[in-house]
């Protein structure tokens, strides 16, 4: 597979991508923003340098030509603006998907890759024409020489090969900036072929080159080579009096540099002539001025390069510091896989449940000081439980950020000004409810966007800012995580649902249905009142799915509509999926388990109670009519024990409640859950099972099942009782 | 004429070897060919015992020539200069 040098680059690059898109969007918003120029930038060129040492010359011009373009917007030269940050984040992703290609070259997309980037290419170069490499020369034309290529001069240190460099591959990296035109090696440092040490290096090289490119840009080429390397930089049409510098400078004869620069073409035999004369007239006139020898050219040449340097320098420090931070940060996180992690909460659930049968064990030998042992033992399991859970948490703010890209693209693609408000987004919840629930949250907001918030001419004309909302907000209710989709559209139209509902027959026409009952028919398959189907929605196999992945996590949606004004998706997930505080029950000689997060109260049934029990489908619980489910008639429990008094345990749903009557309340236990085979998918009422301390089998409760069906129940008794009179 | 063949790596890690090697099979006249199919790797150390070699046949009066040049090697001369596209 991949080695982990090439793992290091992915990851890298995935981040660096990631802050580039966060910048792109952040920048659109706020155009003057400087620093988020310079993140792009900066995420752009880094990733150049590091396809760069790896080979990954596709990836190398790719980038290259954005950071061209990035490179002008920093200068100012550039104006930000939406179709540039369009064209942008297109390139931020087929450079995602140029890296992902390195892992395991695809030649199937190559070629479709090729194309897509050439178009790229072909609209980023839009953006850099019209703008000259170098400012045109004002000096006479005598002074300057007149060709139109760099002149680059590289003469390496011996020890350069030992250092574990290779000038070959800064050459190398160089092409692919431009073109070469003309190369002379310098053979003239080789020693005698005795004395030659072959691990040293002694050639130098004169290079004329093509490309659009900077100073600094050709500098950076080199840069981890700068410390064994003498580099001299001259851009095209130089002074003749630069190039002349250069060459004293250099430890070869003059002429001969200068010859090899005609050679070259950097310079012509007039120029070399001109520019030679001219400097021994300056050299000679310094001399007899005051009798002493004025500072060389050489030293002008070295203060020139000095003023050149400051900006590599700056670039070398940014570079460290960002390295310092970037360690500093690390330091404080590990990364984990999460196999290993999902293997200790395994463990963890395996803990649980022996140290409750150690307890049991200890409770009934009755020994006292065993007893005190094994409650220690299960606080201290909980305590690594929780602990072990929490390693699972993440924030789901890194999910609801994916969206700002989503809104961003989407809202460009349908023609509405969307703005995306994110809240609660330090609110935690399991690892795995995070992966699970990023589907059914795409799908609402895509559908928020399509048919909740209206185009902008209509919500002018009623009224509204032309810019619609969609808000995601997420916090925490008693165990569980509620999350929020919300948008200022124009919300559900609920004689359009009824209708649409009748006609499937769904329901009754003439059924007194509530609001929210109204709304969650939207849920049912194959559901839509869409009038258009996009790509996006509006094909009615969204909901249903999404509320299937949201039962699927155990949870609840409920949706809450106002005509005019916008709608609310509310999700409801509970905090984990592998351990739960449930509360105990039997019914004969059974045992059920409720999640503690469900559990209201607890009530002993009294006499009243109990009649009512028998004949009716509801108690009055303080005035509130509570509809029930008898477990054992609802299971089947095959009982021979004479009644007794039962007990009703209250459970709640969000708004609704329902009671279950049982048989005993056996108090609060923390258990893991089991889950139970496919062939166990039909049924209704149970959600998983648990081994309990005495290692017999508990059923978990799928209480929202169950009351939905005693709600159900006690309707239809009502709707017979009203139809009997 | 003389004949040597350089053959696996010539980097580096084998330049002190390849160059004494060279230098006790280096003619004292006439052509010196280097067999260079075999090489598999190549570097800048390579590349610059190469120049030597063609220093000291032209100091002796003769000429150096490459033959089935492979292409690791073909890349880093033509990298430096040292052969142009076409050459064999």
């Amino acid at each position: 597979m991949t080695d982990p040098a090439h793992q290091a680059f992915l990851v890298e690059a995935k981040e660096l991508l990631d802050d580039m898109e966060a910048a792109l969007l952040a920048i659109e918003a706020q155009p003057g923003d400087v620093e988020s120029v310079n993140a792009i930038f900066r995420a752009a060129h880094t990733i150049k340098g590091s396809a760069g040492l790896f080979g990954f010359d596709q990836i190398v011009e790719f980038t290259h030509v954005a950071e061209s373009v990035l490179d002008k917007v920093r200068q100012g030269a550039l104006a930000i603006e939406g179709d540039l940050v369009a064209l942008l984040l297109q390139c931020d992703d087929h450079i995602r998907a140029l890296v992902d290609d390195t892992v395991a070259p695809n030649q199937t997309l190559a070629a479709d890759m090729a194309r897509c980037g050439s178009v790229l290419i072909g609209e980023l170069r839009n953006y850099l024409e019209g703008a000259p490499a170098n400012p045109p020369a004002c000096e006479a034309a005598a002074d300057r020489a007149s060709n139109d290529h760099w002149h680059i001069s590289l003469r390496f240190d011996r020890d350069v090969l030992k250092h574990g460099m290779d000038p070959a591959a800064f050459i190398r990296y160089l092409k692919t900036l431009g073109e070469i035109v003309h190369m002379e090696l310098i053979a003239d440092g080789l020693p005698p072929v005795h004395e030659m040490d072959p691990e040293c290096f002694y050639l130098g090289l004169e290079i004329g080159f093509k490309g659009d490119v900077t100073k600094e840009k050709i500098a950076q080429v080199f840069e981890f080579i700068r410390d064994d390397c003498t580099l001299h930089i001259l851009p095209p049409s130089s002074k003749v009096a630069d190039y002349i510098c250069v060459i004293d400078s250099l430890p070869e004869d003059s002429l001969r540099l200068g010859e090899l620069l005609v050679r070259i073409g950097t310079l012509t035999e007039k120029e070399l002539e001109h520019g030679l004369a001219t400097q021994r007239a300056q050299q000679k006139q310094s001399r007899t001025a005051d009798g002493t020898t004025t500072l060389r050219p050489l030293g002008e040449i070295l203060v020139e390069e000095r003023m050149v340097q400051p900006e590599v320098v700056d670039a070398a420090l940014d570079k460290q510091r960002k390295v310092q931070e970037g360690t500093r940060q690390e330091s404080r996180l590990i990364r984990v896989h999460a196999d290993k992690l999902d293997n200790l909460i395994s463990l963890v659930g395996e803990l649980v449940i022996a140290a409750a049968s150690a307890s049991l064990l200890a409770r009934n030998q009755g020994e006292v000081t065993l007893q005190e042992a094994t409650s220690t033992v299960s606080r201290l399991v909980e305590e690594i439980r929780d602990g072990a859970l929490q390693l699972r948490m993440v924030q789901i703010g890194e999910t609801f950020n994916r969206f700002h890209r989503v809104v961003h693209d989407v809202s460009r693609e349908i023609n509405k000004k969307i703005e995306l408000h994110i809240s609660g987004a330090e609110t935690e919840l399991d690892k795995s409810v995070v992966e699970k629930i990023a589907d059914p949250l795409m799908h609402l907001v895509r559908n928020a966007m399509d048919h909740g918030i209206e185009a902008p001419d209509v919500r002018l004309a009623k009224g509204k800012p032309e810019h619609g909302t969609l808000r995601l907000n997420a916090c925490h209710d008693s165990g569980f995580i509620v999350i929020e989709v919300s948008d200022d559209g124009g919300g559900l139209n609920r004689a359009k649902i009824m209708k649409k509902a009748a006609e499937r027959g769904l329901v009754d026409a003439e059924q007194n249905l509530s609001d929210e009952e109204v709304y969650q028919l939207i849920f049912e398959p194959g559901f839509s009142t869409a009038e258009t189907v996009t790509n996006l929605s509006g094909r009615g196999v969204g909901m249903d799915v999404v509320k299937k992945n949201i039962t699927a996590l155990r949870g609840s949606v409920e949706v809450q509509s106002e005509s005019g004004a916008g709608t609310t998706v509310r999700i409801r997930l509970p905090l984990t999926l592998a351990i739960i505080d449930g509360f105990l029950m039997g019914v004969g000689e059974a045992s059920y388990v409720v999640p503690l997060d469900f559990v209201m109260e607890c009530v002993e049934l009294s006499d009243d109670d109990q009649r009512a029990v028998n004949q009716r489908n509801y108690i009055n619980l303080r005035g509130e009519v509570l509809p029930f489910l008898r477990l054992r008639d609802v299971f089947g429990v095959r009982d021979h024990r004479i009644a007794r008094r039962e007990n009703i345990i209250v459970v709640r749903n969000g708004t609704q409640k329902a009671g279950l009557v049982v048989d005993s309340l056996m108090g609060q236990l923390q258990t893991v859950i089991k889950p139970l085979g496919r062939i166990f998918n039909t049924l209704e009422g149970i959600s998983g099972s648990t081994i309990l301390g005495s290692g017999e089998v508990a059923l978990i409760l799928d209480v929202p099942a169950l009351i939905a069906r005693a709600t159900s129940i006690e309707q239809q008794g009502v709707v017979a009782a009203r139809i009997q009179h | 004429m003389a004949t040597i063949r350089w053959q696996g790596d010539v980097n580096i890690y084998t330049a002190a070897q390849i160059k004494q090697e060279l230098l006790s099979q280096l003619p004292d006249e006439g052509e010196l060919v280097l067999e260079l199919d075999d090489v598999c790797d190549f570097d800048s150390a390579g590349a610059q015992l190469v120049v030597l070699a063609r220093r000291e046949m032209e100091n002796r009066g003769g000429a150096l020539s490459m033959r089935n040049i492979s292409r690791p090697v073909h890349e880093v001369l033509e990298l430096y200069g040292i052969c142009k596209a076409e050459e064999d």
